[in-house]
């Protein structure tokens, strides 16, 4: 049975255990968040299958770092098998304190496999001299950055393009970097696709990008297949959304798997000791049966569109 | 473990025609109906761009042919109620529910720039309340007093509150404690699901106010209906209230409509 068909029957993602890149533990002052607890939050994981929800904390890059990454610790506390973890840098906080800040949560915890930034919401480039040392910190301790990645709109101040976010991805080869949101507006979507084409080291995650207005088929005839990552947000939205536009998308079942897990997987296992550990057996791409196609365009794998508008 | 599914789904905001901008996913009514059927989506409301962004009054027309041969599709008239005297006089539209026609309004107030709740609009607005008939708003369209003052105006007007995402920082999911006042003081209003794509937002307004205020909507061809189909299938809610929001709040709505 197709992905599709079980969706719609009821059966949800029953033979595969999704991997949610960008998620988040805590609240948001600006709108109600109806119960975020972590009880919810793994209720949410449950309903759609999601094995490993990689969080960042959104108080850590609101206004309190320690005690927002301590409730990353404590999600990870809360159901061990279920979270990792980023830890949230802000770049106007003592260069000392940041780096404190990355060691003493790599050793409370070998769920911490990297480093969140949020240069919008901390009003700072993140190509500025201020997140130059924390690029360093990534390097040096966990090659792995999420980072808040939006063209336009609603973020005039262009602190996180995804050109800008690039720039970092080439200045740090060594570190795998996941253009969060996929640069969220549609003009974004098309610059992360072509980016993440030319740097191997780039990566685009899907949640909140449903602003774009790009369905999915038609982000894959421009982004490859190997560099989309599933991502849900929650619990800033809901992981229906996310689930549902790859689940029920039309595209071939071994695209939706490489999105919905395996390229996560793939980076988990590349990048930190978790994952080394954890998907040591094999690598990711041949346990589930898939090759590898990573900077090839998304169309050239095969004819497996069954777009109607095309 | 099997997720209850709703046996029928009724799409309360679709859209046909061409755009100004990067074009969306599709344009054409066949088009539309193809996704439908490709989602087993049974019934849409639908309006057309040319209502939307060029004139109300040709778009509506042109949508009046485009979905002829079509019954599964129920037209969602754009109107302009103003002291212009531009939107048809009440006689045609009472004329099409004699006739036996059943449709819904929806109102552009931003991209029509006309006032919501003038003498004039609210004439029509009055008049729309006693035939029943559902009128859709995006909050994008209309500022919150404005819509404040409509639904407490209009008690017995069916407002169907929406959102047209063009502003991802604006989006109804982020908006719970404005609409939560109004879930409260009106029992008229509802809201459509497409944007409502907020961390357990289903959940908790109909644990709140009943599944009877949510009204399903896939926002077409802008938004995929994977995205609002798989927020309500899988959401934590018993099979009742899911068929209630998928299908039957609407088809009630649209069968009260009446001279
Ligand atoms: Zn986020």
């Amino acid at each position: 049975m197709s992905i599709r068909d079980a969706l719609a029957a009821g059966l949800g993602f029953r033979d595969l255990a999704l991997i949610d890149a960008h998620a988040h533990v805590g609240r948001w002052g600006s709108f109600y968040m109806a119960d975020p607890s972590l009880i919810q939050l793994v209720r949410e994981l449950d309903r759609f299958n999601i094995e490993l929800c990689c969080v960042t904390s959104l108080l850590a890059f609101s206004v309190d770092m320690p005690r927002g990454n301590d409730e990353v610790l404590e999600a990870i506390r809360f159901a061990p098998d279920r979270f990792l973890g980023y830890v949230s840098l802000v770049p106007h906080q003592p260069l000392a304190d940041c780096r404190r800040e990355v060691q003493r949560m790599l050793d409370a915890s070998d769920r911490i496999i990297g480093l969140k930034f949020h240069p919008m919401w901390n009003n700072y480039p993140i190509n500025g001299d201020l997140y130059q040392p924390l690029w360093e910190l990534a390097a040096e301790f966990c090659p792995l950055v999420l980072v808040h990645c939006w063209l336009g709109g609603e973020e005039p101040e262009a602190n996180n393009t995804p050109d800008k976010v690039a720039q970092m991805a080439a200045r740090y080869p060594g570190v795998t970097v996941i253009m969060g949101h996929s640069g969220g507006s549609r003009a974004g979507q098309l610059q992360c696709a072509e980016l993440c084409r030319r740097r191997p080291n780039l990566y685009m995650d899907l949640c909140g990008s449903e602003f774009g207005n790009l369905w999915i088929e038609r982000l894959l005839e421009h982004a490859p297949a190997d560099k989309v990552l599933f991502a849900t947000d929650i619990p800033f939205l809901g992981a229906g959304s996310p689930a549902g536009r790859v689940g029920y998308a039309a595209i071939d079942d071994a695209i939706k798997r490489k999105i919905l897990r395996v390229n996560m997987e793939r980076i988990l296992a590349t990048c930190t000791r978790w994952g080394r550990d954890r998907f040591r057996s094999s690598t990711p791409l041949t346990r589930h049966g898939l090759t590898s196609t990573a900077n090839q365009p998304a169309l050239q794998m095969g004819t497996h569109h069954d777009n109607p508008d095309q | 473990m099997k997720t209850a599914t709703p046996k029928q789904w009724f799409d309360a905001c679709a859209m046909i025609g061409g755009w100004h901008r990067t074009p969306p996913q599709f344009s054409t009514t066949a088009q539309l109906l193809g996704h439908m059927e490709r989602f087993r989506i049974a019934r849409a409301l639908v309006f057309h761009s040319i209502a939307w962004m060029y004139d109300f009054r040709q778009g509506n027309a042109v949508l009046d042919d485009e979905i002829a041969a079509h019954p599964q599709l129920v037209p969602c008239y754009a109107v302009v109620p103003s002291a212009t005297g531009e939107t048809p006089e009440l006689e045609h539209w009472d004329g099409l529910l004699r006739g036996g026609r059943r449709f819904a309004f929806r109102l552009f107030p931003r991209s029509h720039e006309f006032m919501p709740c003038s003498p004039g609009a609210n004439r029509f607005h009055e008049f729309a309340a006693h035939r029943r008939i559902p009128v859709l708003v995006d909050i994008d369209e209309i500022s919150w007093d404005d819509l404040w003052t409509l639904c407490r105006t209009h008690s017995l007007l069916r407002v169907i509150i929406g959102n047209s995402g063009t502003n991802a920082l604006y989006g109804l999911f982020r908006q719970l404690r404005r609409l939560y006042e109004f879930l409260e003081l009106f029992p008229q209003v509802r809201i459509e699901t497409s944007l409502l794509c907020g961390f357990r937002n289903l959940e908790a307004i109909c644990e709140r106010f009943g599944a009877g205020r949510l009204i399903f909507g896939s926002r077409m061809p802008f938004w995929e209906p994977g995205s609002s189909i798989m927020r309500l299938q899988y959401t934590d809610l018993d099979p009742r209230e899911k068929q209630l929001i998928a299908h039957d709040n609407l088809a009630a709505l649209l069968d009260e409509v009446g001279p």
